[in-house]
């Protein structure tokens, strides 16, 4: 129904159902394959600037927030920010990295943000392999102590995963620590060029039998359902394409926005380029304005024709990111990574 | 047992959960219960009469007559209806109900 009926007329009516803020590109681990920029230059935006946006995509009824980075919760302002969004009665969901989400924080999420759901980072089931990626010592130890006291006040926690070529050897382990830990693992991927064209993460990817292990092991794990209604997935990514919509390889430009530390609006967190700043106009304006999101879902619509109906592949993940791309050419040339 | 079959008692205020968030899409409603992940899609009236138990605690009676002012239905009619949608809400958990005024809220 939330699917069928719901995204069908977000879509139709352009409505922004989605955002994700990106409040900061401070991180307190330096992951090997992160995709951020660090080096992007910006004016931040400032706390009057946030509440004046969320009252904003409030009135546009906006439903879920995002709030990601870099780490979240080190901006200076992510508690008021995520007290305002509660306030204005959005679905928050928050993708940290769990560093910082000791008991005080944890307490002061509950009471003052209460967000729907928390998605932390997994980068391996054991200390040697997640400490390798993140390449802080300590980092999984701390991670496993935080998402258990996390879990036993009562968040919701999902865990998150990259497969790399340093934690492939442990998918399955990771899907059996995110059971015991309350927090059930979800695969991303693949790895991706950093946002500024560095392909160094590039060099870890997996190889293309781990894509099809996971593929194995998420069919296995997926329950079966016996009522669909009030059971919907709350994302509201468009996964399958249907009626008579053009087949394309995401939905980007279609339902949500990503807004980075400097109030740039983008229709994807990797698509670097501008619709506009928050500085300058405000999210009303720049959404329904900008063509930015109808160029942004035409080129989504024209990758989808190079697979001719098939399955999107890349780098022998199941998905096709138009940003991946257009960062691997970055310093590939055009070198095509996609192989349908 | 349920409302929309026994004759609750007038004094009983409803308001909506503040576990529940919810939004307008055009004229229907999405609904998200923050305990169980639960979401709810609602169509025009019952938007409405979300609404309305968001803005106030409100008794059954109270809601049939806003329902039937707003949507120009007669009175039986938006009572029964209001009735099953609160039967609803209340097998989701996202009402609390007051028996009296200043009493604490119960869930459902």
């Amino acid at each position: 129904m939330y699917r069928n009926t719901i995204l069908r007329k977000v879509r139709d009516q352009r409505l922004l159902h989605d955002v994700t803020l990106e409040l900061t590109y401070h991180c307190n681990l330096n992951c090997f394959y992160c995709y951020n920029d660090r080096g992007k230059q910006g004016s931040s935006l400032s706390l009057r600037r946030y509440k004046i946006l969320l009252e904003d995509l409030a009135r546009m009824q906006t439903l879920f927030l995002m709030l990601t980075g870099g780490e979240p919760m080190l901006h200076p302002h992510f508690f008021e920010i995520g007290r305002i969004a509660r306030e204005l009665g959005f679905v928050i969901r928050i993708r940290t990295n769990g560093h910082t989400l000791d008991s005080r924080n944890i307490e002061r999420l509950l009471h003052e943000v209460d967000p729907y759901m928390i998605e932390v980072s997994l980068h391996g089931a054991c200390a040697e392999v997640h400490d390798r990626q993140t390449r802080v010592t300590g980092s999984f130890d701390r991670l496993i102590r935080h998402l258990r006291y996390a879990r036993s006040a009562g968040l919701r926690c999902v865990t998150v995963a990259t497969p790399t070529a340093w934690n492939e050897h442990q998918i399955e382990e990771m899907a059996a620590l995110g059971d015991e830990l309350g927090a059930p693992l979800r695969f991303q991927g693949p790895v991706a060029p950093r946002d500024n064209g560095d392909i160094t993460p590039l060099s870890i990817q997996p190889s293309r039998e781990t894509w099809d292990r996971i593929k194995a092991l998420v069919s296995a794990r997926r329950p079966r359902r016996t009522t669909a209604e009030t059971k919907d997935s709350l994302n509201p990514e468009v996964t399958s394409e249907s009626g008579l919509e053009k087949p394309a390889t995401c939905s980007v430009g279609l339902v949500g926005v990503v807004i980075d530390p400097y109030g740039n609006v983008q229709a994807c967190m990797h698509l670097l380029e501008s619709a506009g700043n928050l500085h300058h106009q405000s999210i009303e304006e720049i959404w329904n304005h900008s063509p930015l999101f109808v160029r942004a879902r035409q080129r989504a619509i024209d990758a989808a024709t190079v697979f001719d109906g098939k399955k999107h592949h890349q780098f022998g993940a199941p998905l096709f990111c138009l940003a991946v791309e257009e960062n691997c050419a970055k310093s590939c040339g055009s070198r095509k990574q996609y192989e349908p | 047992m349920k409302m929309s079959e026994t004759n609750p008692n007038s004094e009983e205020r409803f308001r909506l959960s503040d576990r529940v968030l919810y939004r307008a899409v055009d004229d229907e409603g999405v609904l998200v219960h923050l305990e169980n992940g639960r979401v709810m899609v609602v169509n025009e009236v019952a938007l409405y009469i979300v609404r309305e138990l968001d803005r106030q605690a409100i008794t059954v009676s109270e809601l049939a007559e806003s329902v039937s002012c707003a949507f120009e239905v007669d009175a039986p009619r938006a009572r029964v209806d209001v009735l099953l949608f609160l039967d609803q809400l209340r097998e989701e958990q996202a009402i609390d109900t007051l028996a009296s005024a200043g009493e604490e809220p119960t869930a459902g």
